[in-house]
């Protein structure tokens, strides 16, 4: 029962603008969802591993090189994989 | 083909994010109790990581099956306004299409869809499909294996990808008009996390965009690449 209304309530959630009219929901805010998604989920998933001060570090120091790497233009992937690096070699 | 390979290769980033956290989820699953079958079968149907652990926490701690199932959604219910933004995304394929990628539509892939121009429809599925792929493969190592994949390295991967897509994000709609919402954004979900947890990053979602439409009248200009 748990894994049929998990799995259905997830799915009707995540197909709502399969289903729902049109009308009411073209609105502006909807162009900024992406923004909102992304602010949330690197600022939570950066917090949600600083939980020591050497983990801190080693989340600052993965941050910047991350972000230096997009300011380069790196291969999303190389991104990635130096963050990890830098995470993996200062925790 | 082409286009899927490129939307695969492009989620590569997101599958070996997925695997240790997937794996984690397959090594727990047999002490809260569920089965082999009824764990693979969550990762394919639920598929959402958060509100999986969330169940097992829940099911560790015997509470009834209908508080679980409140919670599970309460977490999920961030998919309702990334589903709306998509739309405009997926409409022009056929609903069977749309039906498939929207189930796929986890924060990553969401994310994936969104970094960048409108693509054809075999991108969108080699995207979904290596994201999804890579969940049920996690799963069913973690049941084989338990814990031993390398988390050290790898648990950074997810909050890597996010902040290389916010930079993407921002670096495409380059415009001093959007530095006081990304400031204020940043304010939001900090507080919002601190005070609600995870329900505060659905309410700091919504909330950073509503202030983005209430800032602007227009929305925001992509920039060509350089």
């Amino acid at each position: 029962m748990l894994l049929a209304g998990a799995a259905l309530g997830t799915y009707l959630m995540r197909s709502t603008a399969l289903w729902i009219t049109d009308a009411p929901f073209e609105k502006r805010w909807l162009e900024y969802v992406p923004l909102g998604v992304l602010l949330a989920m690197s600022i939570g998933g950066v917090g949600g591993l600083a939980l020591s001060p050497t983990l801190m570090v080693a989340c600052a120091a993965a941050t910047l090189v991350v972000v230096a790497s997009t300011w380069l233009h790196l291969p999303l992937i190389l991104r990635v994989f130096l963050g990890c690096l830098v995470f993996g070699l200062l925790r | 083909m082409r286009q899927f390979l490129r939307g695969s290769g492009r989620a590569l980033g997101v599958g070996a994010g997925y695997l240790p956290i997937a794996a984690s989820f397959g090594a727990l699953a047999g002490h809260a109790g569920l089965s082999r079958l009824q764990t693979v079968a969550m990762s394919l149907f639920v598929y959402a990581g958060a509100a999986q652990f969330a169940a097992l926490e829940g099911l560790r701690h015997q509470l009834p099956w209908l508080g679980i199932l409140g919670v599970v959604l309460l977490i999920n219910a961030r998919h309702v306004p990334m589903s709306l933004s998509c739309r405009m995304l997926f409409r022009r394929f056929d609903r069977g299409a749309q039906a498939f990628l929207f189930h796929g539509l986890t924060d990553e892939a969401f994310a994936l869809d969104n970094a960048g121009h409108p693509e054809p429809l075999p991108y969108y599925l080699g995207v979904h499909v290596c994201c999804w792929a890579s969940w049920i493969m996690g799963t069913a190592v973690g049941l084989e294996i338990g814990t031993k994949l390398p988390a050290r390295w790898l648990s950074f991967a997810l909050p890597a990808l996010f902040l290389s897509l916010l930079g993407d994000w921002i670096l495409r709609h380059r415009s001093r008009r959007l530095i006081p919402l990304v400031l204020m954004g940043t304010a939001l979900v900090l507080a919002a996390q601190w005070l609600l947890g995870s329900f505060g990053l659905l309410l700091a979602i919504v909330g950073v965009s509503g202030l983005g439409g209430a800032l602007y009248a227009r929305p925001p200009v992509v920039r060509s690449p350089a």
